[in-house]
C-alpha cells in the first residue's frame, strides 16, 4: 500500500504546485496596468458595480423593471422564435 | 464593539486559543488527580486507569506544544498585519505596545512553550524508564504549564479588548530609537561594552556547557538571553536593516528582510530553552547530552548569524554603521 | 523510512479503512472549500484595490445636504487651486444612470482641459480614437455595459434619457479592456459636458473635487482650510477611505467567519461522535497490535499520523477546489455577495494567495479537528486487549 500512498501524496503535491504555477504565471502585471489606466482617469478606487457609500441609492424593486414612459426594448430570447413557430 | 474582533485572523486566533484552553482545563483536572492518587506500586483499578490517563495527558501536552508554537508565529504575524488598521503603527512593535498587556503576553507565550518542551523531554525519558521515576516532576511541570496557559488566555482577551483603534500608537523607532540622549541599555552599558559582554557571555555559556557546571550555565544562559536581546535590537538589528537608526525587534520578521527574524529569534530562544532544560534535567538526575549539544549548536548559529550580517555589511561597504 | 514496517502498516490501515474515513474527508473538504473560497475572493479583491490605492486622491471635497451629496459650484475650484500646498485639483463629474430599477452604470465625465485626465485618456485610446472621442458625441463603455446595450439592441449607440426629458444619442466608441472589469465593468466614460447633461447637472456644476497634497504634514491644515471654504463642505481623506475599505472587507469576511465558526464547531461535534463510535473491528485491531507488542505510545503515534494525514488531505483538496472555484470558474454567485448584483459579467480575479489567509484556514481547521478527535482516539488506543478480544 506504500505505492498507493505515494501516488496519493504526489497528486496532492501536484494540486499545490498547479495552484502555485497558475498564480505565478497569471498576467498580474497586465491586469494591474489595465486597472491603472482606468483608475488614473476616474480617480475612483472602488469596484464599479453596486452603488457605493458615497452615492445616493435608489432602492431596487423587482416588480416594474422598466420606465413606463421610456421603456427598454425587450431582451432577445431565441427560444421565443422556436415557440412562435 | 471593537472592530478588531471582525478581523479574520483575530477571530481564528482567539477561537483556537479557546479550543486549546478547553483541552488545558481537562489536562489540569487530570494532573491534579494524578498528583493526588498516583501510586505506582499499587495494583488497584484506579491506578491502572490513571496510567492510561497519563497517556491522554501526554497526548494533550504534545498537541498543545505543537499548536502553541504554530500559534505564536501566527500571533506575531497577525499583529504585524494589524499595524495596517491601527493608526501610527508601522510594524508589530507598535501594535504590541498598544497596551501594557502585549509584552507580558509575548513573554508568557514563550514560557508556555518552554515548559511544554521541558515536559516533552522529561516525558520521553520517563517512558523509557518503565517505572515512571520522573512522574511527579513532570506532573508539576504540567501544572505550571497549564497555569501559564490560563494566564495567557486571560492576557489574550485583555490584550485584544484593550486595543483602541482610534488613538495612535508609537512606531518602533519611537519605542526603541534614540530617546533624546538617554541610554536605553541596561547597567549603563554602551555599545562597545555590550558587544564585548555579548561575545564573552557566549563563550562563557559554551564553556560552562562543555564543563557541565550547572549553576554557572544557568547564570550565563539567563544573562546571555538579556544581553542578546539588547544586542540584536541596538546593534545587530541595524545591520539587518542596513540603517543605523532603525532599532526594532519586530521588523526583521517581515518579508523585506526575508523573514530572518524567525530564524534569529527562534535559534536564540530554542538555544536558551535547551540549555535551561539541560540544567533542570541534570538537576533531577538525567544528563541529556542531546539537549546540551542542541543548545550549543543553536546559540552558535544565532551568534554566527548576527556576526555574519555585520561582516557582510562591512565587506560590501567597507565601513561600519 | 519507506521500508519501515511502521510506515507500511500505517499506509495499509489508511487504505484498508478508507470507507471509514470517506464521510469525514468529504465533510471536511466541503467545509474547507467554503471558507477558502470566501477568503480567496475577499483577499483578491482587497489586493486589487490596494494595488491602486496610490492613485486615489488625497482629499475629496464634497457638498452634503442632509447627508446627501449634492452638486458643487465650479467656481470653487479656482479658490482651492490657490491654496498653498495643493496640487492636481480635478473637477469630477460622475453619477449613476439607471437603465431600469435594477441595472445601473457609473457615468464618468472626462475633463479634456485637465492635463492629467487627457494624459490618462491618451493612454487608454489611440490617436484616431482620441480624435473621434473629442470631436463627436461618443463614449467608452465597460464590458458589462456593452453587453447590456447589445442585448437591448443598441450595438452602435445608446439613447440616454436626460432628466430634462430629452433623448440623447451617444455612439459607442470603444469597449474597455476586459481585464480591468473589476473597475470598468459598469463604467461609461463620456466628455464632461455630455455627462453633465445626462446626469442633469447645470453647466457650472460638478459632482466633487479631488485634490492631492504632496506633503502629508500639511494635510490636516489644508483640510481645515477647505472646511472653512463654504458651508456644508464635506472633506474625506485617503486614510479614512482606506480604513473604510479595510473594515468593509473585514466585515464581510469576518461576519462570514463568525457564522462559519458555528459550522466548525458542529463539525468538531460530528467528528467527536464519529470517533467515539469506534466499532469493535477497530478495537480488535488495536488489541491485536497490542498483544503483538506495540506499546500505547506507538499506537497513539499511528493514530496521530492517520489523523494528520486526513487533515492534510482534506485541507489540500478543499483548498484546491476553492482555488478552482474562485480563480478558474470566477466565483459565480459568491462574487455577487462581495460586489453586488448589477450587470454581471465575468471578472478575472487576480490570483493572489495570501499566506496568512492560508495559515488562518489551516490553524482553525487543524485545531478543531485534532482537539475533537484527541479523546476518542486516546480511548481506542488504550483499549485493553483482553476486553476487545473476548
Amino acid at each position: 500500500m506504500v505505492k498507493e500512498f505515494i501516488v496519493l501524496a504526489s497528486i496532492l503535491i501536484l494540486f499545490i504546485l498547479s495552484m502555485l504555477l497558475h498564480s505565478l504565471l497569471f498576467d498580474t502585471k497586465g491586469s494591474k496596468s489595465a486597472y491603472r489606466s482606468i483608475v488614473a482617469l476616474t480617480h475612483i478606487v472602488e469596484p464599479s458595480f453596486a452603488p457605493s457609500s458615497f452615492e445616493p441609492i435608489i432602492r431596487k424593486g423587482k416588480k416594474s423593471r422598466t420606465n413606463s414612459i421610456y421603456p427598454e426594448l425587450p431582451q432577445i430570447n431565441y427560444l421565443d422564435f422556436a415557440y412562435a413557430q | 464593539m471593537n472592530p478588531l474582533f471582525l478581523n479574520n485572523q483575530v477571530i481564528v486566533y482567539l477561537f483556537s486559543e479557546a479550543a486549546l484552553l478547553a483541552l488545558t482545563i481537562l489536562l489540569f483536572a487530570k494532573i491534579v488527580k494524578f498528583l493526588w492518587f498516583w501510586d505506582f506500586r499499587s495494583y488497584s483499578n484506579r491506578q491502572l486507569k490513571l496510567e492510561k490517563e497519563a497517556y491522554l495527558a501526554m497526548t494533550i501536552a504534545t498537541l498543545l506544544f505543537t499548536l502553541k508554537s504554530v500559534l505564536l508565529i501566527f500571533f506575531v504575524h497577525t499583529i504585524d498585519k494589524l499595524s495596517l488598521i491601527i493608526p501610527g503603527a508601522m510594524c508589530a512593535a507598535g501594535v504590541i505596545s498598544a497596551n501594557s498587556y502585549g509584552m507580558d503576553l509575548l513573554f508568557i507565550k514563550l514560557t508556555v512553550i518552554f515548559t511544554l518542551l521541558l515536559f516533552l523531554i522529561a516525558n520521553s525519558y520517563d517512558l523509557q524508564a518503565k517505572t515512571y521515576p520522573l512522574f511527579r516532576f513532570k506532573s508539576w511541570v504540567l501544572i505550571i504549564a497549564s497555569g501559564l496557559i490560563f494566564i495567557e488566555f486571560f492576557l489574550d482577551i485583555s490584550y485584544f479588548t484593550h486595543i483602541d483603534t482610534s488613538t495612535p500608537v508609537s512606531c518602533c523607532s519611537a519605542l526603541f530609537g534614540n530617546l533624546e540622549g538617554a541610554n536605553p541599555l541596561p547597567f549603563g552599558l554602551d555599545i562597545t561594552k555590550l558587544l564585548l559582554l555579548f561575545y564573552m557571555l557566549y563563550l562563557g555559556t559554551i564553556i560552562a556547557l562543555t564543563l557541565e557546571t550547572k549553576t554557572i550555565t544557568l547564570l550565563t544562559l539567563l544573562l546571555f538571553g538579556v544581553i542578546a536581546y539588547y544586542g540584536v535590537v541596538y546593534f545587530f538589528g541595524t545591520y539587518i536593516y542596513e540603517l543605523p537608526t532603525h532599532k526594532c525587534p519586530f521588523c526583521m520578521l517581515q518579508r523585506e528582510y526575508y523573514y530572518v527574524g524567525y530564524l534569529l529569534w527562534g535559534s536564540l530562544f530554542f538555544g536558551l530553552f535547551f540549555g535551561v532544560i539541560w540544567v533542570i534535567m541534570s538537576q533531577v538526575g538525567y544528563n541529556i547530552t542531546k539537549a546540551k549539544w542542541a543548545s550549543m549548536l543553536l546559540l552558535t548559529l544565532f551568534v554566527a548569524l548576527c556576526s555574519l550580517y555585520v561582516a557582510i555589511y562591512y565587506s560590501k561597504n567597507g565601513v561600519l554603521l | 523510512m519507506l521500508n519501515n514496517s511502521f510506515f507500511y502498516f500505517f499506509t495499509l490501515s489508511l487504505f484498508k479503512n478508507r470507507k471509514r474515513y470517506f464521510a469525514i474527508v468529504t465533510i471536511s473538504t466541503l467545509v474547507i472549500f467554503l471558507l477558502s473560497s470566501v477568503l480567496f475572493l475577499s483577499d483578491s479583491i482587497k489586493y486589487s484595490i490596494n494595488s491602486q490605492l496610490e492613485l486615489e486622491p488625497d482629499l475629496i471635497v464634497q457638498k452634503r445636504l442632509g447627508g446627501r451629496v449634492v452638486p458643487l459650484d465650479e467656481s470653487i475650484v479656482d479658490t482651492i487651486a490657490e491654496i498653498y500646498g495643493v496640487s492636481q485639483v480635478t473637477k469630477r463629474v460622475y453619477g449613476r444612470y439607471y437603465f431600469d430599477k435594477e441595472y445601473s452604470a457609473l457615468i464618468f465625465g472626462v475633463d479634456f482641459l485637465d492635463e492629467q485626465s487627457s494624459k490618462a485618456l491618451a493612454k487608454l485610446l489611440n490617436r484616431e480614437d482620441l480624435k473621434r472621442f473629442l470631436s463627436s458625441e461618443s463614449m467608452l463603455v465597460g464590458e458589462g455595459v456593452f453587453n447590456y446595450f447589445k442585448s437591448h439592441f443598441y450595438p452602435k449607440a445608446y439613447n440616454f434619457l436626460t432628466p430634462s426629458g430629452k433623448i440623447k444619442s451617444v455612439k459607442i466608441l470603444k469597449v474597455l479592456d476586459r481585464r480591468s472589469n473589476l473597475f470598468s465593468n459598469n463604467l461609461i466614460i463620456l466628455p464632461q459636458e455630455l455627462a453633465k447633461e445626462i446626469l442633469g447637472l447645470k453647466s457650472n456644476e460638478i459632482s466633487d473635487i479631488a485634490l492631492n497634497v504632496p506633503n502629508p504634514d500639511e494635510a490636516a491644515n489644508i483640510q481645515r482650510k477647505l472646511e472653512g471654504l463654504f458651508l456644508n463642505a464635506f472633506i474625506s481623506g485617503k486614510r479614512e477611505m482606506q480604513k473604510e475599505y479595510e473594515n468593509l472587507f473585514n466585515y464581510k469576511g469576518g461576519l462570514f467567519l463568525a457564522l462559519y465558526l458555528i459550522v466548525v464547531m458542529t463539525l468538531s461535534l460530528i467528528l467527536y461522535q464519529r470517533y467515539s463510535l469506534a466499532n469493535s473491528l477497530e478495537k480488535r485491531e488495536v488489541a491485536i497490535l497490542r498483544s503483538l507488542g506495540w506499546s500505547i505510545k506507538d499506537l497513539l503515534g499511528l493514530k496521530a499520523l492517520e489523523n494528520i494525514m486526513l487533515v492534510l488531505f482534506s485541507f489540500t483538496l478543499g483548498l484546491f477546489l476553492g482555488y478552482l472555484y474562485v480563480f478558474i470558474l470566477k466565483a459565480p454567485l459568491l462574487s455577487e455577495l462581495f460586489l453586488g448584483k448589477n450587470l454581471q459579467t465575468q471578472i478575472e480575479f487576480l490570483p493572489h494567495i495570501d499566506y496568512l489567509s492560508l495559515a488562518t484556514i489551516f490553524i482553525l481547521y487543524a485545531t478543531t479537528f485534532l482537539s475533537a478527535v484527541l479523546i476518542p482516539v486516546w480511548r481506542v488506543a488504550t483499549t485493553e486487549p483482553k476486553e476487545a478480544l473476548s
